[in-house]
């Protein structure tokens, strides 16, 4: 049975992948998750996760044209799909619903 | 001015113990031309084999168990021969050849009182032996193997101290034993069968 909502990193990244749009391949990525999450990451990581992504219909993904400065090697773009939308959707509602009603958090987190 | 070239050891490395895509070498070269250290691309690489490793040792329980039982036979050869080595001289006395040791044809008396040097060197021939010859989940197979070894030889420390029967007269004392069972020689196996994927057959096809 498929999981019902993201781990953190998954949705870290689907989130990554839907800030940097059409150019979504594996160095913007991993740049935009170091920048904005404040974490460094290793790219086996992040390749795991998006096959697994992929694997659970969350994303999709093609290959562009070789470059040189890649030493003539493609790019893997990436795409949320429709269900990786609802997904991250769903995963904001359950965080929400459980950040409500805690007092330790109300006025900011310090 | 020429592109950098990012460190060919880890490259051969990455690409002899697991099978890249384009894709990942790509993203690697990319960031280290755009200014990403040595380091961070040993990181990388370090953690992209590790992630095959446990991926491919999920996959298989089948060769944990192959490999688990290959380090355990390999920890009792092993051993049997560094017993060997250490008595083959009282044995020579005891079945009556006390002539041939008093002739010189006894072993080297530097074999006999460095018995965890020749295990070092069987281990990284037992490692390349092993990294040589594994056609599959090659990343798997050395790391399994340098662990089994690890549990092996800890396994049977603990006999030996458990049962007093450590021979403390060669010179070693128990820290630099300890040293030896769980540090050494489970990384004298990975080094042997890392040295085997770097210099042995490119089956990947895809370095640089």
């Amino acid at each position: 049975m498929a999981r019902q909502h993201l781990t953190d990193f998954e949705l870290m990244i689907l989130l990554a992948i839907l800030r940097i749009g059409e150019d979504a391949y594996g160095v913007p990525i991993a740049r935009e998750i170091e920048q904005t999450g404040r974490r460094s990451v290793l790219l086996g990581a992040i390749y795991t996760a998006l096959d697994r992504l992929e694997e659970n219909g969350l994303v999709t993904s093609s290959y562009g044209d070789p470059t040189p400065e890649r030493g003539g090697r493609a790019k893997r773009f990436f795409k949320v799909t429709g269900k990786g939308l609802k997904a991250v959707k769903d995963t904001q509602k359950a965080f929400t619903a459980l950040w409500r009603g805690i007092p330790q958090l109300k006025g900011g987190t310090t | 001015m020429s592109p950098r070239r990012p460190p060919r050891l880890a490259t051969s490395l990455l690409c002899r113990l697991t099978r890249p895509t384009e894709t990942v070498l790509g993203d690697l070269l990319e960031q280290f031309e755009g200014g990403k250290s040595r380091l961070w691309y040993w990181s990388q690489v370090i953690g992209l084999i590790a992630q095959t490793a446990v991926g491919e040792i999920q996959q298989s329980r089948a060769l944990v168990v192959r490999v688990m039982a290959s380090g355990l036979i390999l920890t009792m050869i092993t051993s049997s021969t560094i017993t060997a080595i250490i008595s083959f001289d009282r044995w020579l006395f005891v079945r009556g050849f006390g002539w041939f040791y008093r002739n010189g044809y006894g072993l080297p008396r530097s074999m006999a009182s460095h018995p965890w040097w020749i295990a070092t060197a069987l281990y990284v021939l037992f490692g390349w032996c092993v990294g040589r010859f594994a056609q599959r989940r090659q990343a798997a197979v050395v790391l399994l193997f340098a662990i089994s070894i690890f549990i092996s030889d800890s396994a049977l420390l603990s006999y030996h101290l458990a049962s007093h029967s450590v021979d403390f007269a060669n010179g070693y004392n128990l820290t630099q034993m300890v040293v030896f069972t769980v540090v050494i020689l489970p990384l004298a196996a990975l080094f042997g069968g890392v040295s085997a994927r770097i210099w042995g057959s490119n089956q990947s096809g895809v370095i640089a």
